[in-house]
């Protein structure tokens, strides 16, 4: 099971994203309008992977995925925005160290498949340092 | 006397900054169409070709213009400079009716696009004209999908032919094709505007658009339910009138 958190202040983005992601069984998704509050959340809960929208009031996306960064380096980290450009894309990538940058309006499919291989490489890069640890110890 | 076929609706926001925007919709009863100068140019991004929707009808030789992107254009709803979040104290004037409503930016365009988008005679939004003439702003999820299944079913009922798989498959074909509207309208708006406000807009307009048959369908549920519930009252009733 993955856990998945999205951050957005618009309720019906996150009523939407529920709504596309509720037929996807192994994923437990948890949402939040505030960024404050998923940095809470963040304190006592792991996820796979992180969502937020780019503009926010108060914090926007790469403040709070920066924040996230230092809190929970292994998760993954994507951004979702209807504005776009390139300081704010160069901004997301070298602070908050994003993986996918995508736009609103979504496609659906590309969208949930972005969520998928977050999610498995934040999976593979956990099972690759595991092993190389593994051997490490047994030198 | 006869009454004007033109009937406009003035939405006005206030933001915190002390600025202030009005926009007047002139709606043409009679066409069920937005009332808009034939003589009006609008800015380039508004041509037919400029990323046309891919399942658009119109050809450029008769149409050499996007309707929703003249009408957007028209009325300037895609160029405010500020974020979504943005507090807006708005003010609908609809006839006789004033409406306050504290508001996001972005929700405040979204009623405004809804209202355009509806009337702006797109041949793929001209099933929604009925509703932008009995325009309610600000409704909500459920308020608006009520609205969607009362003004279809009029319609099913005046052409004579009511049944409900029929009336659900009419409704999600009308609102596949709108979801490609609104996503290639997003596209368009993407290249005349620097505001994040227009696009989250859209988004939100879209979010019923992308599953009315989920909506449709949890809406006859409750309306099932709430007979249901009130049928126990109804006999009751009709057991307290029986010995009159």
């Amino acid at each position: 099971m993955f856990s998945i958190m999205i951050v957005d202040d618009e309720e019906y983005i996150l009523k939407a994203m529920q709504r596309l992601l509720r037929p996807c069984e192994d994923m437990a998704v948890e949402c939040f309008t505030s960024p404050t509050e998923a940095l809470r959340r963040c304190r006592a809960s792991v996820f796979d992977v992180i969502l937020s929208d780019y503009r926010m009031p108060h914090m926007d996306g790469v403040e709070f995925l920066t924040e996230v960064r230092s809190l929970q380096p292994d998760a993954a980290r994507l951004i979702l925005s209807a504005h776009v450009d390139a300081d704010a894309i160069m901004k997301a990538i070298n602070n908050a160290g994003i993986t996918k940058f995508l736009t609103k309006p979504w496609d659906g499919d590309t969208l949930i498949q972005s969520i998928y291989e977050a999610a498995r490489t934040k999976m593979e890069i956990l099972e690759n340092r595991i092993l190389s640890d593994m051997a490490r110890n047994s030198l | 006397m006869e009454s004007s076929p033109i009937k406009s609706i003035r939405y006005e926001a206030f933001f915190s900054g002390g600025q202030k925007k009005s926009y007047t919709i002139d709606i043409d009863i009679r066409l069920e169409n937005l009332h808009i100068p034939e003589t009006y140019v609008p800015e380039n991004w508004a041509t037919l070709e400029f990323q046309q929707c891919s399942h658009c009808p119109l050809d450029s030789k008769d149409s050499p213009y996007c309707p929703l992107a003249r009408s957007i254009s028209f009325h300037q709803l895609q160029g405010i400079d500020l974020p979504s979040f943005e507090p807006v104290d708005g003010v609908i004037h609809i006839e006789d009716r004033t409406l306050l409503i504290r508001t996001t930016l972005q929700r405040f365009l979204k009623s405004l696009y809804g209202l355009v988008f509806s009337l702006s005679g797109c041949p793929h939004t001209r099933f929604l004209s009925s509703m932008g003439l009995f325009h309610a702003p600000f409704a909500n999820e459920s308020e608006t999908t009520l609205r969607i299944v009362s003004f279809h079913l009029l319609h099913c009922f005046t052409r004579g032919d009511i049944e409900r798989q029929k009336v659900l498959d009419e409704i999600c074909g009308n609102f596949q094709k709108l979801e490609v509207v609104n996503r290639c309208f997003a596209e368009r708006l993407r290249g005349s505007s620097r505001s994040d406000a227009a696009l989250n807009a859209m988004v939100l307009l879209n979010f019923i658009a992308e599953h009315p048959a989920s909506n449709i369908d949890s809406f006859f549920e409750e309306i099932k339910n709430l007979l249901n519930k009130s049928s126990p009252d109804i006999h009751q009733e009709r057991n307290n009138l029986a010995p009159i």
